[in-house]
């Protein structure tokens, strides 16, 4: 597959939303309301999951990370203020959960990289040691990483005073900052889905079920989650789509793939690339044509 | 130095819930099953009910018998002798509720019917 990237690596200042639950109720709090068991994380565990509604729909997708019986909640600037309110409201009156907002206090960076040591040297990390499960605490900063097949994803949360310090060691690392919109097409390329691609979407449909926990009791969505589990496979499936024009936000119909959902979609200004869902399976890969005679490839990603 | 040792983190955040007078109804099984539990306490220890996040619908119902907290974030009520609190942030969730109770070996128990709730789980213990 190809990166994209230019050079051996860019990295982006993400605009995403960050939230501390501070008090030893903290996570059993947030388990009661999340699609994933998260009752057995570790001090620096790191874990997706999702927030749905009583019909199983996503309303945010967070990830997150335990530190030192904290918890840090990265989810998106636009349902930021629903998700507190909601962590909020659900505290029982003898819970001991506070829940504060730092998206003042510390920011989000990824860097998207072909080899991950050229980057990490000058902090003195050797990316075997990373991973995307848990967090490594170098001094005041928390670093994952994952991998996918043609590149290496970073993530780094740093103290907001210490931001601009640290894209002038990424510069000196020869990692270029890049805007939003880049990032955006760099997710895309790695089917890393966002809250546009998942808001209001079935986790199934989008190949998210590893982020439910059919065994953990009742959340928001369960007995959906449940019933849809018990039919079997999501009949849609979510595709990356690589096109000569960039394809719009919306519902469109393309001749061999049939009537699809194009979720998020980006360009670098030679290829555009999509994330659509498909309401039926049609193989693993599909050339099409799109209306204006411009070609496309549609893939299916099999877990997001 | 963590990265929760620096600068920006915000007071917690708090919501505006509207604060009402609670009514709640108990059935006569409920007030039974209710003394029973208490088992002669009532002078020194209250039924607290409350509402919380979680269950399928959004919701979870928790009662608990315990120690009176005289605290007046707490409404109170008194049920044929026995009393019973509720907190003023979960007045306007739990106002109107009916208490019921079900000898049943199976699904037995307490069982909440809320006029506020738009749905409510099938095992009864959730609502939204």
């Amino acid at each position: 597959m190809t990166n994209y990237l230019n050079g051996n690596s860019e990295h982006f200042v993400l605009d995403s939303s960050v939230t501390l639950l501070k008090g030893s109720d903290s996570l059993k709090v947030i388990d009661r309301t999340v699609s994933t068991k998260l009752t057995k994380m570790d001090n620096l565990d790191r874990q997706s999951t999702l927030f749905c509604d009583a019909n199983g729909r996503i309303v945010d997708q967070v990830s997150i990370i335990v530190i030192d019986g904290q918890l840090l909640v990265l989810s998106d600037k636009g349902e930021s203020q629903a998700t507190r309110n909601k962590l909020v409201t659900g505290v029982s009156w003898d819970e001991d959960c506070e829940v504060l907002n730092a998206d003042n206090a510390i920011s989000q960076i990824v860097i998207v990289c072909k080899n991950p040591d050229l980057v990490l040297a000058k902090f003195q990390i050797e990316s075997i040691l990373l991973r995307n499960d848990r967090v490594m605490e170098k001094e005041d900063l928390l670093i994952s990483m994952k991998k996918f097949s043609s590149c290496h994803v970073i993530d780094i949360l740093v103290p907001k005073e210490r931001c601009d310090d640290l894209l002038v060691s990424l510069e000196e690392s020869k990692s270029k900052l890049g805007p939003l919109e880049r990032w955006d097409f760099l997710r895309i390329n790695n089917g890393i889905p966002s809250l546009l691609d998942s808001r209001g979407k079935l986790p199934g449909d989008l190949g998210m079920g590893g982020l439910i926990s059919l065994d953990k009791g009742c959340y928001p969505g369960q007995e959906i989650h449940a019933r849809m589990d018990s039919r079997g496979k999501s009949a849609k499936q979510m595709l990356k789509i690589k096109s000569e024009t960039k394809l719009d936000v919306g519902k469109i119909v393309i001749n061999d793939l049939g009537r699809i959902f194009v979720t998020s979609s980006a360009t670098n200004g030679e290829v555009s690339l999509s994330l659509a869902i498909c309401d039926s399976v049609v193989g693993d890969r599909v050339s099409f044509n799109l209306p204006d005679g411009t070609k496309g490839l549609a893939e299916i990603l099999t877990s997001v | 130095m963590s990265i929760l040792g620096g600068e920006g983190f915000s007071l917690p955040v708090v919501t505006e819930t509207p604060v009402v007078a609670v009514d709640l109804q108990f059935s006569d099984s409920a007030k039974k099953a209710l003394k029973e539990n208490m088992n002669g306490d009532e002078h020194t220890h209250v039924l607290v009910i409350s509402a919380q996040s979680g269950g399928c619908s959004g919701y979870l119902y928790d009662m608990k018998i315990i120690e009176d907290p005289n605290d007046n974030s707490f409404q109170r009520l008194d049920v044929d002798g026995i009393p019973v609190i509720v907190h003023n942030k979960d007045s306007s969730l739990l106002s109107g509720i009916l208490v019921d109770y079900k000898d049943t070996l199976m699904g037995g128990g307490f069982q909440i019917t809320n006029p506020n709730a738009d749905r409510s789980c099938g095992c009864g213990q959730s609502f939204g």
